[in-house]
């Protein structure tokens, strides 16, 4: 979409989405200024870095536990991911096509899950967890990001799935599909745009939660980046680890602005239109 | 090539109502026939269920002579086109139309042929490449067809095709549809609410209302001897006029005065019996126009519809001069309510206004006479 100004609206119109770019953007630049600064210059409450150095980036990287977190964080956020939005995409089918018993249940149900506050199941869920010896291993974070972002996949899934005219699947079935062919060619495809949308945000909910890495896990078996930021050191006990925390930062954010590019073009909503008349 | 039929078919919905109820009826190899009625009569209903989309409740329907009701859609090799054409609109023009033959396992190179084959025949050929979100209308009903006809079904089923299409372009594509019918000889089963094009199209038609079918027939039969008064009304365009009537014992008492009635008509088996009389504005003509003219009455034109080759005249007939007889009748024949209008047909080039008081007659061997309680037609059911 394209967005033209003219006259005093224009004026305005640029002026409004300047600030609300900079208030978006300026913490962002702020962290990467603060990365690319060397050490002695980190306290000098200046905006831009007066030389640049990639020493942060270096400490990160050379911080035995930091490559192990982002491996952490990126199985553990794409498995979650995957399960979450697979279970998502077979609930919502059956949340708008079919009719059964207690659907409004199920579908309010989810929703009244997402609503727990994460902090209250933390306590017993660090117990259940070491009972189960699930602490600190990934099912033991791929489980409760599994039931804090199936009720938003499906939500977003349901409304998709409304979107999509019945008679496509009737046809597909006339014209010789069996009912998991009608779902695979004609549903899914059609979906994909829904599906990506909520995979980024389930992801995004993986990727960055602080609250069950930090409490369900003790070492680099399980670790997630944020975590992990938040365990540096500097490189003596005196100095603040400012510098490795913005690189650190930097580079987690990096996977997600990069899935979102991609996938910008697949977001675009009106795939459907031309299926029906209207 | 197949002959369907429908063996005491009901459905009945979870909510406990009928849509369809006991149809019985065949439809023959190679037949246009038409399911028409106004919506909410079942047609539709009827229709998934020939296909499969629907459960059948009661009774069985067979295509050649095999049961098909337990048959999943996807092995009754029928083709259907959706009101809405359903195609799927994240395939080319060429992928919706070789969809079903992909299901089928087709080989590459027949399925290429089948497919140039059909878009030649539907024009298709320059948008094959397009998706569906860049067709027109009528466009993209054409691929619904094509991709309905690539498969050479036993049984070709369209839902209301045309309702989304514009008046024109409607007639154009029952002009194509029609002689597609007939050059590839079908068993065609379409459903529409539009009597124009049930009498266009079908070789046969079948009149639904309620679940029920009312009558099935050429389009001629149910035009000339509609079963009942729902029937009548139904088929014709402007609707035939109903007035009530009363039989006497030389002919028929109707709110413009009497009619003598040829003696074709049972008359003594109906004698005082309150009926209801129709008959078709094209059936109304001025004095001294026809050789078949009947009695002669006197009317006020309240408006005035000229159409080109048309001319209709809603009118209401002046009080009759015959004084009324007692009977206790809710509307008493020989006169009329101060609202009853006739709509008539009259020829185009008459120059009539909106208040103009004409005399009118009309053709007493066209009349049709139905009970006043059933709708039940007198004259065909003797």
């Amino acid at each position: 979409m394209r967005i033209r100004f003219a006259g005093m609206d224009g004026f305005l119109g640029a002026l409004g989405s300047l600030l609300v770019v900079t208030y978006a953007l300026l913490p962002v630049i702020w962290i990467i200024s603060l990365s690319l600064k060397p050490g002695r210059e980190l306290g000098n409450a200046r905006f831009f870095p007066d030389t640049l150095s990639l020493e942060h980036y270096r400490t990160v990287f050379n911080d035995p536990q930091f490559p192990a977190a982002l491996l952490n964080s990126v199985g553990i956020a794409s498995i979650a991911t995957g399960l979450s939005i697979t279970i998502a995409i077979f609930a919502a089918y059956a949340i708008v096509r079919l009719d059964f018993r207690g659907k409004h249940w199920i579908f309010y149900g989810t929703l009244a899950v997402a609503m727990f506050p994460p902090i209250s199941v933390v306590g017993p869920l660090f117990e259940l967890w070491r009972t189960l010896r699930l602490f600190d291993t990934w099912p033991g974070l791929i489980l409760p990001y599994l039931s804090f972002t199936l009720p938003l996949a499906i939500w977003t899934l349901t409304a998709f799935f409304r979107e999509i005219p019945w008679d496509l699947e009737r046809a597909a079935r006339v014209d010789g599909a069996t009912p998991s062919q009608a779902f695979r060619l004609v549903i899914l495809p059609l979906v994909a745009p829904g599906i990506v949308a909520s995979a980024i945000l389930v992801f995004i909910f993986a990727w960055n939660d602080f609250l069950f890495a930090a409490s369900l896990t003790s070492t680099d078996r399980a670790r997630t980046v944020p975590v992990a930021i938040a365990f540096f050191t500097g490189s003596s006990q005196f100095e603040l680890p400012t510098g490795s925390i913005a690189a650190a930062s930097v580079v987690v954010t990096i996977p997600i602005i990069a899935l979102v590019l991609m996938f910008q073009r697949r977001i675009i909503a009106g795939l459907t239109a031309g299926a029906v008349k209207g | 090539m197949a002959e369907i039929v429908f063996d005491h078919v009901s459905k009945r919905f979870a909510g406990g109502a009928w849509a369809v109820r006991k149809a019985n009826f065949t439809v023959k190899d190679g037949e246009f026939f038409i399911l028409v009625g106004p919506s909410g009569c079942g047609k539709s209903t009827l229709l998934n269920m020939i296909v499969g989309l629907e459960d059948i409740t009661e009774g069985e329907i067979r295509v050649d002579g095999n049961r098909i009701n337990e048959l999943d859609p996807k092995d009754r090799n029928m083709a259907m086109v959706f009101q809405s054409y359903a195609l799927y609109p994240h395939m080319t023009v060429r992928e919706n139309i070789s969809f079903p033959l992909k299901l089928a396992k087709l080989a590459r190179d027949e399925i290429k042929r089948r497919v140039d084959e059909v878009a030649a025949i539907l024009q298709l050929d320059p948008l094959l490449d397009r998706k569906p979100s860049d067709l027109s209308g009528g466009q993209r009903q054409r691929v619904a067809m094509g991709r309905a006809i690539v498969r050479r079904p036993q049984v070709f089923l369209l839902d209301e095709p045309l309702s989304n299409l514009d008046a024109r372009l409607r007639v154009q594509m029952r002009t194509e549809i029609a002689a597609l019918q007939e050059r590839l000889g079908i068993t065609t089963v379409y459903v529409t609410h539009d009597q124009t094009e049930a009498m266009v199209l079908g070789d046969r038609v079948a009149i639904l209302r309620s679940g029920e079918v009312q009558q099935i027939g050429t389009p001629k039969e149910l035009y000339e001897t509609p079963r009942n008064e729902f029937v009548a009304g139904f088929i014709g365009s402007p609707s035939m006029n109903f007035l009530n009537a009363e039989i006497g014992d030389t002919g028929v008492l109707l709110p413009m005065g009497p009619c003598p009635l040829p003696p074709s008509f049972p008359l003594e088996r109906l004698s005082n019996r309150y009926v209801v009389a129709g008959i078709r504005p094209e059936h109304f003509c001025l004095p001294g126009t026809s050789r078949k003219a009947g009695p002669v009455f006197p009317a006020e034109i309240i408006s005035v519809e000229w159409l080109g080759a048309d001319l209709y005249l809603h009118v209401q007939p002046a009080p009759s001069l015959r004084p009324s007889r007692d009977k206790s009748a809710v509307v008493e024949p020989g006169t009329h309510p101060a609202g009853l209008v006739l709509i008539v047909r009259v020829p185009p080039d008459l120059r009539l206004k909106r208040g103009d008081r004409i005399e009118l007659t009309y053709d007493a061997t066209k009349i049709q006479l139905f009970d006043a309680d059933t709708g039940e037609n007198f004259l065909r059911n003797h």
